[in-house]
């Protein structure tokens, strides 16, 4: 027998799965998801004003500017984003300085936006190329302090569609290739999606609406990988010579046959999320952590093509290829058949009396 | 085939897909006085990639720092810091530090609708926070025509109920804002494409609806008839609270269940966004009466980089070029043919993906992108693994290349149909970065099963028909049999 795919070692891939997913779970129940930058709450601080009337050089010089002067004051700077007019000059400047909305009080960041203020209404032609045409239209600075919004009937309608999706690629498996296949097909599916969702949850990478995209391409992925599998196991099944291989050593062997195309194509998205992933790297942007978000998904789906789902249907293999053995050993003939039988032999009998 | 025709077909061939990736893939140029723009070029972006707008509603009674500046002594007066925001003194008590009931809970309420709204717009990676307790910061990606940008931004922003009226309703008529068109009447509004018309705006009624909107037509005709005088009459009026949303030429009785309204919408957003209004106050409790505006629009940088979208095309570009040379090396001709087969699946998903209006590729729609590329790539080679595996068995080349095709035609089918599948049902239950990157799986699947079953197979017996060592062109080695002794 496999030692691959025996009950055992389905037990400890469910139990290290169920672990990690319930630790997931407990993580996000308490602290939910690490959030990147385009969903987290944020102080900030504004500058509005004629900044583009700036050459860029200068442009840079000015933000370089405010950016020293916040940091001098004691405050880092986290991101600097910058938004121009659409139809004016009146450009706006963010200063991210917290990434939460309880770091500083009021009274903190009044003081400190009338120093910004201050230092950049004393600037001169001198310090920044002509920054005093910008001065002297009035620049201002505030600070706005920004709480995030969860996009409930997204992420809802989002897991709505994906449990029809698990439930047609069930569907479609069971009638398809066997009913077993199905659940394998499903099973896989719930597991690498919770379990990709928990391990983001579990290493606190930083996500944001990617989360969503992140959990649709894992189940994609999966049920892509999960079905190449089966449908490698079916065409094997259906051969005269692998009928007499006991179950889980079939299994095994089938899915040996069915590396080849899952680790091609794993290797061909690990390829690109990896050289996407230190693309972000490089540019320090969120894409870095969306792109972790999307190694583990496709790691987690070659896990359970190879392993998980074959343990989980040469379970179901072995119960069904005994139950038919016992069948065969009884001789069992269903009840139909045996009327069919019977009515067939009567004939013959008749038929030689006459 | 015959050789002649296989030479004119790989030339012909070669030809098209050399055209079509000059006209997919070079950067643009002038020529002349106007600019060539490549279908990459076309394609539109989300915020995460390609960037967007954005900008902060005010609500009545709240002032940016900017204005307070700029405003004189005697208003300053009437206004008190809060946060970075100055707040009216008739909506914020400052010995409290509280804001009134009233403003807070009509704050919730618009905050509430503009979520709603800009959801049901669809866009991708589009953004709906609270900045600074009491004003609402939107962001959304670059629209198809920039032109409407106002108007969009505007539309949504509207608050009241919603009221259909045979006149104009002024202060003169203004009791007729009593009679509300809620849920009870109008069961939801959307947009569907008018052809040459742009697209519409629809309207459908409940039963009792339909009832009162025909009654209501009928009035309009029965009284255009008897006063041709009167130049409201025949005209539909419909508002959100006091902002007239649409105008209606009606010349008969309309007894329908839906009426489709078109003519000036000539972008999805612009009709899109006065059906998510509309949807967003049919339930009176949901209707917010509070004005809201914004002061600014602007217009900024990708979130994930400003040249990230440069760089992964750059990155798919380099992992495709080496899922060719690989397939090259290793399968040699039907490596060629695969290659040919690739470059027409690339190309047709840039058609589709530049062409059909209002997809949006953002983080996710590069990924399925990649996702589709992996199936199409994955299947080709199963088909050519089966043909190696079916030639070592002895057959003949022809033999093997049909066997091994066959032997692959059902996990092929089977594993598209089912992704296919799961992509239609993602794309139609989803919205915004899930759709549009279902729906990109979708037409990369599709795309994929017809190239891997069909294309690619007919390039292969193309280019089969030109070598005379068949074998050695495929990379296969015939194993000699040991003469016996």
């Amino acid at each position: 027998m496999s030692k691959v795919f025996s009950k055992k070692h389905l037990l400890a891939c469910l139990v290290v799965s169920l672990v990690l997913i319930i630790a997931g779970a407990v993580v996000f129940g308490l602290l939910g998801f690490s959030k990147d930058s385009t969903v987290r709450d944020k102080i900030s601080v504004e500058v509005n004003g004629y900044i583009s009337l700036l050459s860029e050089e200068s442009r840079g010089e000015f933000l370089d500017f405010c950016e020293d002067t916040l940091e001098a004051d004691g405050y880092s700077v986290l991101e600097v984003n910058y938004n121009s007019e659409m139809s004016g000059f009146n450009d706006s400047v963010e200063f991210v300085i917290a990434a939460d909305t309880d770091s500083y009080t009021d009274q903190q960041l009044s003081a400190l936006a009338e120093t910004l203020q201050t230092s950049i209404n004393g600037l001169t032609d001198d310090r920044i190329e002509n920054i005093e045409s910008v001065v002297g239209f009035a620049p201002s600075v505030t600070y706005t302090v920004t709480q995030n919004n969860v996009f409930a009937t997204y992420a809802w309608r989002a897991a709505v569609a994906g449990a029809s999706v698990l439930v047609i690629a069930f569907i479609y498996a069971a009638i398809r290739f066997r009913p077993g296949m199905g659940l394998t097909v499903l099973v896989s599916g719930v597991h690498d999606v919770l379990l990709t969702l928990a391990l983001i949850a579990l290493l606190r990478i930083p996500v944001g609406v990617t989360l969503i995209a992140v959990a649709a391409f894992s189940l994609l992925v999966s049920i892509g990988l999960n079905l190449a599998v089966c449908g490698g196991m079916r065409k094997n099944f259906r051969l005269d010579e692998w009928k007499d291989i006991p179950s889980r050593e079939a299994v095994t062997r089938s899915v040996k046959e069915s590396r080849r195309i899952v680790f091609g194509a794993a290797v061909a998205l690990a390829a690109f999320v990896i050289l996407i992933g230190v693309v972000g790297a490089v540019l320090g942007t969120d894409l870095a952590f969306a792109m972790i978000g999307g190694l583990i998904a496709v790691i987690v789906s070659v896990y359970s093509a190879l392993l998980l789902g074959p343990s989980v249907f040469a379970g179901i293999k072995a119960r069904t290829d005994k139950r038919r053995a016992e069948r065969a050993r009884y001789d069992y003939v269903p009840e139909k058949e045996r009327k069919k039988r019977g009515q067939e032999t009567k004939q013959t009998a008749d038929g030689a009396a006459e | 085939m015959g050789k002649g025709k296989s030479v004119l077909l790989i030339v012909l061939v070669t030809i098209v897909l050399a055209g079509l990736l000059f006209i997919g893939f070079t950067p643009s140029f002038a020529v002349g006085v106007s600019d060539f723009g490549s279908l990459l070029s076309n394609v539109d972006l989300g915020t995460d990639l390609g960037g967007g707008y954005t900008t902060v509603y005010y609500p009545e009674g709240v002032m940016s720092a900017s204005d307070y500046a700029i405003e004189d002594d005697e208003t300053q007066a009437d206004y008190t810091q809060y946060k970075g925001i100055y707040l009216s003194n008739e909506i914020y008590d400052a010995d409290t530090q509280q804001v009134t009931e009233e403003f807070s809970s009509e704050f919730d309420k618009a905050y509430a609708a503009l979520s709603y709204r800009y959801e049901q717009m669809g866009f991708v990676n589009a953004s709906v926070v609270k900045e600074n307790d009491y004003t609402i910061r939107v962001t959304i990606p670059h629209l198809s025509d920039d032109t409407v940008l106002d108007t969009v931004f505007t539309q949504l922003s509207y608050s009241g109920s919603l009221h259909l009226s045979d006149s104009e309703i002024t202060t003169s008529n203004a009791e007729r804002r009593a009679e509300v068109w809620d849920s009870s009447l109008v069961s939801s509004a959307g947009v569907v494409s008018a052809g040459d018309q742009g697209y519409a705006v629809t309207i459908n009624f409940t039963a009792e609806g339909r009832a009162k909107f025909a009654e209501l037509t009928a009035g309009m005709v029965s009284s255009s008839d008897s006063s041709s005088s009167s130049s409201s009459s025949g005209t539909l009026y419909i508002y959100v609270g006091m902002n007239q949303i649409i105008t209606v030429s009606v010349s008969e009785e309309m007894d329908q269940d839906t009426i489709y309204i078109s003519g000036s919408f000539t972008t999805r957003e612009a009709a899109q966004s006065i059906a998510s209004t509309i949807n967003s106050v049919l339930n009176e409790d949901d209707v917010f009466d509070l004005n809201i505006n914004y002061s600014y629009l602007y217009e900024f940088a990708p979130t994930m980089g400003e040249n990230t979208a440069a760089w992964v095309a750059a990155a798919v570009g380099a992992l495709f070029l080496a899922a060719i040379i690989v397939s090259l090396v290793k399968f040699k001709g039907m490596g060629l043919a695969f290659t040919y087969g690739f470059l027409t699946w690339l190309l047709a998903l840039l058609l589709c993906v530049s062409l059909i209006g209002g997809i949006v590729v953002d983080f996710g729609g590069v990924l399925m992108i990649v996702l589709s590329a992996a199936v199409m790539a994955g299947f080709s080679y199963y088909a050519y693994n089966n043909i190696r595996k079916e030639f070592s068995t002895g057959k003949t080349l022809t033999a093997s290349i049909k066997s091994g095709f066959k032997k692959s035609i059902a996990l092929t089918i089977d594993v598209h149909l089912v992704l296919a599948l799961a992509a239609l049902v993602l794309w139609l239950v989803s919205t915004g970065t899930v759709a549009f990157m279902s729906l990109i799986f979708l037409i990369g699947t599709v795309l994929s099963g017809l190239v891997t079953l069909l294309v690619t197979r007919f390039y292969l017996y193309m280019f089969m028909a030109q070598p005379k060592n068949k074998i050695a062109f495929c990379n296969f080695k015939r194993e000699e049999a040991e003469d016996d002794e």
